[in-house]
């Protein structure tokens, strides 16, 4: 029987302010590389991750969006497909920080209600320039009631982490609508549930 | 190839090196790839003191551009190369030729004409120097890694050029998978004990033990495979072609297994009195799958009192089959034994619900049974004297058979050191003593087919004499492809990166030259283009799309790709790999479009120099890109609101685009008129100069509009936006269009009265006039009597202009109502034009 790849699908969205580092961040956690040239985002690009998370393979499929300005109302009209955004700010730009805020609205009007959220305060190895202190960051994520993590692409500080723990979210979520979903269905029709792939392994032959 | 042809070749081969690498010669030659043939550009290139040859993928012919040419593979000429015709053969492969460095072993194929002929002669004499030439001294090849690095072995051409599908992740992952298999996997012993018995239709009597038959070994073995033949041949068995187990014997086989192991029944398959059982130790029936049994009957009437049963199972890795049969009887039948094998072969198909496979498509085979092949000889006691396979096998009619290949091929079987199986007179070690006194035979046999199989022992039990067949046995060490768990797991873990890996770098890629395009300064009713410059440089085709914007918050707003004033030359596209395109952007700001960009920059924060539009280009299972339009829109009298152009008191170029915004926003007027004329200064100087010089033009307004994109509308724009002394840059015909699309171009219509309105009031003209009076603001009133009043004097000059009520009717309610359908507004205007209106307009002009 043909294997499939992976047990679930998760989309993820990278957004924040032109220059915070959506982009390395994504790099880093696909080819576990950094350049440090910046080349802005003019568009939304995708790439692709499968992580092991419980013993379930997850594809995580993650956008990156452009930063600037005026694409923000088109990027908003992706946000509708994520299961989980990160919201990116730079420790050593402050209107980056400030406009977390702005971002946070973004999410709210155009994002799904459930999507998880997690904030990243990148380029924390850069600390001789550092102008947002950790503490700002972590208050501004329990005002919010969001994750909250500071981040390096460039010195691949937990880049994985914050991938990992933000589709730990997503499955725990999606497992307990699983756990209501099975039981209605078992009321319903029994064999809906042995097709529904999201309980079944297809991993193993 | 022309000596021009290749001339051009050679530099543009040239092209591809670096400096101080010298291309010192080349050859066209060609590659077959599946049923193609490919063209291949091979070329000597020296480097230094080493050199080496490198062979081009030629995607178009003859090559101009860098990217006709692609590397499919670099050879560097060291003391292992070679070029070698001795392979050639006759017909296309006389022209056959393989060059060899390395690992890498490359056929290709020359055009056996004269001057291809001629330059492989000095092609070969260089390469033949420069092998020579070799010294390990000399071979510093690292600049070859420049061209090794590229990804070129990558690149799949017969994707590239979409003649077939890129592959999906799905089965990059099983090819991954599977190129990675002796990696994961290995092989291991596992032991086989094949079992054959002709029972003679004795039942499983309670004293009968088959421990004698199946307990021969020390260690337990891991599968056992039991082949009973004729334990029941009633009528009724055979016409019913009974195919259900016997239980005793499955039983009887249980209890005689070997002891010191637990085994379980894993399949048993029965057909009249043929019933194979497989029993396997508990402890290795997880990693069997794929289960499945067969039977074929043979004979004229496929009861099945003779053929077949068989089972097949995978055993991890490898694919197991095990074969019961019960051939043909008598001594003269060997042709129909012969029969009956290949018709096994032939019917015998287990199929495990997704795949069908044959005895043969399996890696190993255990065949057993009554084959039933006999001794021909003349003197049967010589044989029941002497009784050793060793003398009679010559007579063996399975021997003969398998010998010329008619039986069992490419099957083998153990030596035979016991004595003949049959027959015997039953419960003794006597040979058959009855009448017939049949010659003794090796009915019973063993046969294996597969790799990595070997025969630990073959031998019958004489001991077990309830039959007039002796039972026969043969134990094998099978060895099994097996998965290491362990490495399976870290290698799926690498092979899912590979595939994302894979996946990420089989994303079709476009590029375009630009993102932003800067349209510069737009002016009203003049035509700009750009051209965005699309290439694929991938090696993928790609698919592309303008999308709609969908902003969520608008949903029922029909989706755009853009505003209409752009239009997109190519909305949606392919491109395959090495082309590009250029896609024209079109920008025309028309009346419906002059309001609208004056809203949407009245709108935005950005001000005049924001972006205009943005298009979202998107690349089928790839990225999307944003191209931004930007411009600067130069606002004209055209696309303003009347009462606006009756404000204005200097030039509208003389306003900031902010300015011009506070004065369309101002519905009440605050901001004073400037003159107090009946209605704008531009459809005053329109009325005037068409008064003083048009009223005699045939078909000065014409129903087709013909002159609605006559260039010189665009000068009398800059006269009318600049307040021009000059005289006027127009004709007749153009003051006329200009007319109507001032009409045109107001964000709101003069006449803002309803169909329905009009519905209700026509053909009346009092309660029209009252209608005039309370719907239309004063402005519109004023400019509307003003209007009618001039066209009234157009109609009067019928007879030289040729233009009736009907026509100027039919021309004007488009433009002045707006409405969808113009029947009433027709009417409307026509009731206008045939009734006096002088002292109607009289009042409304002296209002304020």
């Amino acid at each position: 029987m043909a294997k499939k790849t992976y047990d679930l699908l998760f989309k993820l969205l990278l957004i924040g302010d032109s220059g915070v580092g959506k982009t390395c961040i994504l790099f880093r956690f696909s080819d576990d590389a950094f350049t440090s040239t910046f080349i802005s985002t003019i568009g939304i690009d995708f790439k692709i991750k499968t992580v092991e998370l419980r013993g379930k393979k997850i594809k995580l499929q993650i956008w990156d969006t452009a930063g600037q300005e005026r694409f923000h109302t088109i990027t908003t009209s992706y946000y509708r497909g994520a299961m989980g955004i990160l919201l990116v700010y730079d420790i050593t730009n402050e209107k980056s920080f400030e406009n977390i805020i702005k971002w946070l609205r973004n999410i709210d009007e155009h994002a799904n209600e459930d999507v998880e959220r997690m904030i990243l305060g990148n380029k924390c190895d850069m600390t001789d320039k550092r102008i947002v202190s950790k503490e700002r960051g972590e208050a501004i994520a329990r005002e919010y009631g969001i994750r909250f993590m500071e981040t390096s692409a460039k010195a691949n500080i937990n880049i994985e982490k914050a991938f990992s723990e933000l589709a730990e979210a997503i499955l725990d979520q999606t497992a307990s609508k699983d756990s209501n979903n099975e039981n209605q269905v078992v009321v319903v029709d029994r064999k809906n549930q042995e097709k529904s792939p999201a309980y079944r392994s297809c991993c193993t032959s | 190839m022309s000596d021009n042809i290749k001339h051009a070749t050679f530099l543009t081969v040239e092209k591809k090196f670096r400096q101080g690498e010298v291309v010192v010669a080349i050859l066209e030659a060609y590659q077959i790839v599946g049923a193609e043939h490919q063209n291949r550009i091979l070329a000597v290139v020296k480097s230094g003191s080493s050199s080496a040859l490198f062979s081009f993928d030629c995607y178009n012919y003859p090559p101009i551009n860098l990217s006709d040419l692609h590397i499919t593979s670099v050879l560097p000429i060291n003391e292992t190369f070679l070029i070698d015709n001795s392979t050639a053969g006759y017909g296309v492969s006389s022209h056959q030729f393989q060059i060899m460095s390395g690992n890498e072993n490359l056929t290709y194929y020359y055009y056996p004409d004269e001057e291809t002929l001629r330059s492989k002669e000095v092609f070969e004499k260089i390469l033949k120097r420069l092998i020579q030439e070799y010294t390990e001294e000399n071979g510093d090849f690292s600049w070859l890694q420049a061209y090794k690095s590229s990804d070129f072995t990558e690149i799949d051409y017969n994707i590239a050029s979409n003649k077939f599908p890129p592959k999906n992740r799905e089965s990059k992952f099983r090819e991954e998978l599977e190129r990675r298999k002796p990696e994961y996997t290995m092989y291991e012993p596992y032991k086989v004990y094949c079992a054959t018995w002709n029972v003679n239709l004795n039942q499983p009597v309670e004293d009968l033990s088959l421990r004698e038959l199946l307990f021969t070994t020390n260690d337990a073995p891991d599968i056992y495979c039991i082949g009973l033949q004729e334990i029941d041949m009633s009528a009724e068995t055979i016409i019913k072609s009974e195919t259900r187990p016997d239980y005793n014997w499955i039983a009887k086989i249980l209890e005689g297994a070997h002891p010191s192991d637990i085994y379980e029944e894993l399949v048993t398959v029965r057909l009249v009195g043929m019933m194979l059982t497989i029993l396997v130790k508990k402890s290795i029936r997880s990693s069997i799958s794929k289960i499945c049994t067969s039977m074929v009957g043979t004979g004229t009437l496929k009861f099945g009192n003779k053929g077949g049963v068989g089972a097949s199972f995978q055993l991890n890795e490898t694919c197991l089959c095990f074969v019961n049969s019960h051939l043909a009887a008598h001594v003269q039948e060997f042709e129909r034994r012969n029969e009956d094998h290949d018709e096994i072969l032939r019917r015998m198909q287990f199929n495990d619900g997704f795949k069908s496979r044959n005895i043969l498509e399996h890696d190993q085979i255990f065949w057993i049974g009554d084959l039933n092949y006999r001794i021909t000889i003349a003197d049967d006691d010589q044989i029941k004297m002497f009784c050793s396979y060793d003398k009679w096998f010559y007579f063996d009619q399975l021997h003969i058979e398998k010998q010329k290949k008619r039986v069992f091929r490419d099957f083998q079987e153990g030596k035979i050191t016991f004595k003949a199986t049959y027959k015997y007179d039953p419960g003794t070690d006597e040979w058959d003593s009855s009448e017939k006194s049949r010659a003794p035979a090796w009915c019973d046999r063993i046969f294996w087919k597969g790799s990595r199989i070997e025969q630990l022992a073959y031998n019958s039990i004489m001991q077990l004499r309830m039959s007039d067949h002796k039972p026969v046995y043969g134990v094998f060490i099978s060895y099994i492809l097996t998965r290491d768990e362990q490495k399976f797991k870290k290698i799926h873990e690498e092979v899912l990166k590979t595939v994302d890996k894979f996946e990420n770098d089989n994303q079709p890629q476009l590029v375009v030259a630009e993102t932003d395009l800067d349209f510069g300064i737009i002016q009203y009713h003049e035509h700009y283009s750009r051209e965005l410059l699309v290439a694929n440089n991938c090696h993928l085709p790609a698919h592309f799309k303008f999308l709609p914007k969908s902003s969520d918050n608008q949903r029922n707003e029909r989706e755009k790709v853009c505003e209409d004033w752009i239009k997109i030359s190519h909305p949606k596209g392919e491109l395959l790999t090495g082309n590009s395109l250029s896609i024209r952007i079109d920008i025309f700001i028309d009346e419906i479009a002059a309001p609208e960009i004056m809203k949407k920059l009245c709108d935005a924060k950005t001000g005049v120099k924001g972006p205009l539009d943005i298009l979202v280009l998107h690349i089928e299972n790839g990225r999307d890109i944003f191209i931004t339009i930007f411009g600067e829109y130069q606002p004209s009298v055209f696309g303003l609101r009347l009462d606006t152009l009756m404000k204005l008191n200097k030039p509208v170029l003389e306003y900031s685009l902010k300015e011009l915004n506070e004065i369309e926003c101002d519905v009440n007027n605050l901001i004073p008129f400037y003159n107090s004329a009946k209605g704008p200064r531009e459809i005053y100087l329109m009325i005037d100069y068409l008064y003083r010089n048009g009223l005699n033009i045939p078909h000065l307004f014409h129903v087709l509009r013909k002159h609605r994109l006559s260039p010189r509308i665009c000068a009398i724009r800059d006269w009318l936006d600049t307040w021009s002394v000059e005289p006027f840059p127009g004709t007749p015909q153009t003051a006329a269009e200009v007319l109507l699309k001032i009409f045109e171009s107001s964000p709101e219509p003069l006449v803002t009265i309803t169909e329905r309105e009009l519905s209700i009031y026509l053909p009346n003209f009092e309660r029209c006039r009252e209608l005039v009076q309370n719907k239309i603001p004063l402005l519109n009133r004023k400019i509307f009597l003003y209007l009618i009043m001039f066209l009234k004097e157009i109609q009067r000059n019928y007879m030289t202009n040729g233009m009736d009520d009907r026509s100027i009717a039919k021309i004007f309610a488009p433009a002045l109502c707006r409405h969808k359908q113009d029947q009433l507004s027709q009417r409307f205007l026509l009731l206008f034009l045939s009734n006096d209106i002088k002292e109607f307009a009289k009042i409304e002009f002296d209002k304020n």
